[in-house]
């Protein structure tokens, strides 16, 4: 049981307790308020706050956060502290955790692609049969090309042929495309650069190369003339230059050997000669190392480099035509040349099937343009804000992105390369370099539109202040809202108008989202500067008002605490004093000749704390 | 409105001074409501103060009329039996000198800062012609966000004086109840002394002293010559023993009357609640507010120059 003491001591303590906290909460308030002060002259806040929002939406619209575990801050985090060898990138992070998401069959698992498969499915063959057709291109070529061996390197070759680095008969095309994405091909199958001068037993051995791969993925070589090999897949039509580099060696290899075992065991002197022909040309003409039974690396290499020529050039015609048509052909289209594989969700469940179609948010479109707009963003702002800190123009910051271009171009394919690695090499580098392209276009018209147009563009700001002085919403509420007052007023005034060429929407959604973030950080900088409509002031003062409210509820909340607690002190003393009284009044009925009255007294002595020690005061009277 | 009325309210708004003033209109109010609170809780305060006086005031007039005059009596009858020591005398239990007042200081800071801000017609004028618009703005919108804090921290401020007084309050109150219970037992006490120990007590020691006398009942003037004096412990055992433990209750009566009258019992009880921790922290808390304030005002100053 607690003494009268303690509990007045409690209700002191409660006192004291009351004014430090005052004095602390007042200190804390003291110290944002400064900060807000201090704050004012950060050049970056406005930026900030825009960034957070748009990496807001950006998360919750295309990311799908549930499935990657990103939040909107790790993704503003990553924009506002942008550089080009960061290390730390959330979404590649998730990504590796998470692999299922991107379970991606490439080359290195050896099977085929979705995509693959169904490019395979649909080709639609080029080229008839051979006879009849135009040796014009080949002829040409031939004469134009004196005697070297144009793989090996060997000089005054006496026989040489003019072969198609991809062979004619191998040139199909996806069924979507156009007809003059055809003749493009078909163009390009004849040029120059499809043809090569080489030594004309290889290009027996070498025949049309097919490649086929087995079911582990591995290319199997064939020589001429032989059938598909049993449990093959015919790949050709989409296999990389690298495979088909793979097969062109095999040929090669494999025709050798043959030769040699022909020459040991046939008792054919007709094909022991030509076999003997076949080795002796080829190692007369550097297609062999020093052993005679391997390929020359040179001549490998050089054979992959051609190939890799004629490929890219194929891939260029590819994306060209798939950007060039109209929307729903166009979006198949691309699906099927930029899905790849397909998409899992984090059960395993397939949410995107091989022909790429999902209608479902995060489905393969919207991750697209998450990722564009997620790597492409923070470089562009990064460039913007390094010449606005040079202090530049807007018309200058934009000459400038133009000229950084590259960089940025490069980190992006960098960067989706990673996550999209069945894309080849080259057509995403078009891809991005198109997109990069037409966003500073965009940008360029978008300022002189805003500028020409200013009155709207203002009265969207004068808006935002109305929303920012609101002191109902919260300063994430506040935030939403002016980005999407700014992204509505931008699109509405400008992308609309300039992207309405594009056709393909997921590029046209990509450039709003880049264009609106720029635009609304270059726009919010030059207002900030300017501070025309007391942005900057409505922001200080709504953070000088919300400071104060986190601080007023604690202190409330704290207050109330004590008061509560100053009640139950109440309590316990009143019953305290109660049973005190109670107990005093027990001495009515004592007999003070048989009862000692001391416990009683000594409880009042104690309670009031009169430190008398009744027994010590008893032996000095007695004497003892 | 005119024209030119209309066109100086769109300056007014856009250079802040609408805000301004609205801040300044806002200040002025809850520096009223501060005073207005001070001034109050200080009243109350003091009332329930002047009710704890007047229980002291009681109980100072039991002790003095009804307690101390018994110690006397008391000693007369105990006397015989042991050794008194001797007493102190008589103080009074303290009454509450009071301790509340108007934060003079404060509340004079106050209106200096309010009257600083609140500038007339004729200011503004020469505000913007030295400043010009953009000028006026920046020094206007720095006014109105140090203006912003600075109602904050009176609005904290004001809402710590009704916390503060709310548990002040409930404090006094509580030592109001301390105070009356000690006045009711007290009085039990000295009830149960005058009606049943000092009766009974001086009839023991007749008793005693008729004893006393029968045991030199030879020789009468031996008797008187010998001072009476029995230890109360030697009626141990003997057939006087109930009177031992008479005496001995009547003197624990006794020492708590001495006690009771000749110590500022109450006013210990109440005083001997804020430990040294307790005043030192308070203290170093205080001092880091103020300092924190100057660094702030400092910074203040800078802004609105």
């Amino acid at each position: 049981m607690t003494t009268i003491k303690d509990n007045l001591i409690e209700s002191q303590q409660l006192l004291i307790k009351q004014r430090l906290m005052y004095i602390n909460i007042a200190n804390e308030l003291n110290t944002k308020q400064k900060a807000v002060f201090n704050e004012s002259s950060d050049e970056d806040a406005l930026t900030k706050n825009v960034v957070q929002d748009i990496s807001g939406q950006l998360a919750t619209t295309y990311f799908g956060l549930s499935d990657l575990n990103i939040t909107a801050d790790q993704l503003a985090e990553y924009m506002l502290h942008f550089s080009y060898d960061d290390k730390d990138d959330p979404l590649v992070k998730e990504i590796a955790r998470k692999d299922a998401l991107n379970a991606v069959a490439n080359e290195n698992f050896g099977t085929l692609t979705n995509a693959d498969r169904d490019r395979l499915a649909n080709d639609v063959k080029l080229f008839g049969a051979s006879s009849g057709r135009s040796l014009k291109g080949q002829q040409a070529y031939r004469n134009a090309s004196g005697d070297i061996d144009q793989l090996s390197g060997q000089k005054q070759v006496a026989r040489r042929e003019a072969d198609h680095v991809i062979a004619r008969s191998t040139w199909t095309a996806p069924d979507w495309m156009s007809e003059s994405g055809k003749q493009s091909f078909k163009d390009i199958a004849e040029s120059s650069d499809n043809f090569q001068m080489i030594d004309w037993k290889a290009n027996r051995l070498k025949s049309d190369n097919r490649v086929y791969i087995d079911q582990n993925g591995q290319v199997v070589p064939v020589t001429y003339n032989s059938k598909q090999p049993e449990g093959t897949t015919d790949i050709t039509s989409v296999a990389t230059a690298k495979q088909r580099n793979e097969a062109f060696v095999g040929s090669i290899e494999k025709g050798v050997a043959n030769a040699q075992k022909t020459i040991e065991t046939s008792n054919n002197a007709k094909k022991v000669a030509a076999a003997k022909l076949t080795i002796q040309e080829l190692e007369k003409n550097g297609y062999l190392d020093d052993d005679g039974k391997k390929i020359n690396p040179k001549v490998s290499e050089q054979n992959l480099k051609n190939l890799e020529a004629v490929n890219n050039q194929a891939d260029q015609v590819v994306l060209k035509d798939f950007g060039a048509h109209s929307f729903s052909r166009v979006t198949d289209a691309g699906k099927q040349v930029l899905s790849g594989h397909n998409v899992y969700d984090k059960n395993g469940q397939i949410k995107l099937n091989k022909r790429g179609k999902e209608i479902k948010r995060g489905g393969l479109k919207d991750m697209l343009i998450g990722q564009i707009v997620y790597y492409t963003i923070p470089p562009v702002i990064f460039e913007v804000k390094k010449n606005i800190k040079k202090g530049k123009s807007p018309e200058s910051i934009l000459k400038r992105i133009k000229k950084s271009l590259s960089k940025i171009g490069r980190f992006v394919c960098h960067k989706l390369r990673t996550i999209m690695a069945n894309l080849s090499g080259n057509l995403l580098r078009n891809l991005v370099r198109t997109l990069l392209d037409t966003l500073v276009s965009a940008l360029k018209g978008s300022l002189a539109l805003i500028f020409k147009s200013v009155r709207d563009f203002m009265m969207a700001i004068m808006s935002s202040i109305k929303i920012i002085a609101n002191p109902q919403m919260s300063g994430k509420e506040k935030g939403n809202a002016v980005v999407g007052l700014l992204v509505t007023t931008t699109i509405g005034l400008v992308i609309n108008t300039l992207l309405n060429d594009i056709k393909i929407d997921w590029i046209q959604i990509s450039l709003q989202i880049i264009l609106t973030a720029v635009l609304s950080s270059l726009a919010l900088k030059v207002l900030e500067k300017l501070d025309l409509f007391n942005l900057k002031y409505g922001f200080n003062v709504a953070k000088i008002r919300e400071t104060f409210q986190i601080e007023i509820n604690e202190f409330n909340q704290k207050s109330f605490d004590a008061a509560a607690q100053a009640a139950q002190v109440r309590k316990r003393l009143d019953a305290n004093l109660m049973q005190l009284e109670d107990q005093t009044n027990t001495l009515k009925r004592m007999n003070y000749y048989s009862d000692s009255v001391e416990d009683t007294l000594n409880q009042i002595n104690e309670q009031f704390d009169m430190k008398i020690n009744f027994d010590l005061e008893w032996q000095e009277f007695v004497g003892l | 409105m005119s024209l030119l009325d209309w066109a100086s309210k769109k300056v007014q708004d856009y250079s802040g001074e609408t805000d301004r003033r609205e801040n300044v209109q806002k200040l002025k109010t809850i520096q009223n409501e501060i005073i207005t609170v001070v001034k109050t809780t200080i009243q109350r305060l003091n009332t329930i103060v002047e009710q704890f006086n007047a229980s002291v005031a009681r109980l100072n007039i039991v002790r003095k009329n009804k307690t101390y005059p018994q110690i006397k009596q008391l000693q007369t009858n105990l006397n015989l039996f042991g050794n008194l020591k001797p007493i102190d005398d008589y103080v009074d239990e303290d009454i509450r000198i009071e301790d509340f007042s108007i934060p003079q200081r404060k509340l004079t800071d106050m209106q200096e800062y309010v009257n600083q801000m609140d500038w007339d017609k004729k200011q503004i004028f020469n505000e913007s012609f030295k400043n010009g618009v953009i000028g006026t703005k920046k020094k206007t919108q720095h006014l109105n966000l140090e203006l912003n804090a600075q109602i904050d921290q009176l609005n904290l401020y004001k809402a710590q004086i009704e916390a503060e007084f709310e548990l002040k309050e409930n404090k006094t109150k509580l030592e109001i109840s301390v105070a009356e219970s000690y006045i009711r037992i007290i009085t039990m006490i000295t009830n149960e002394i005058s009606s049943r120990i000092l009766p009974e007590l001086s009839i023991i020691n007749s008793f005693m002293i008729a004893k006393h006398i029968a045991d030199y009942s030879e020789d009468l003037n031996e008797a008187a010559e010998n001072e009476v004096l029995f230890s109360a412990e030697l009626l141990k055992n003997t057939q006087y023993e109930k009177y031992y433990q008479f005496i001995k209750n009547s003197f624990a009566f006794y020492i708590m009357a001495v006690k009771i009258s000749t110590t500022k019992v109450l006013t210990n009880l109440l005083n001997d609640t804020v430990t040294e921790n307790d005043a030192q922290e308070l203290a170093d808390a205080d001092v880091a507010l103020s300092r924190q304030r100057n660094i702030l005002s400092e910074y203040q100053v800078g802004v609105a120059q």
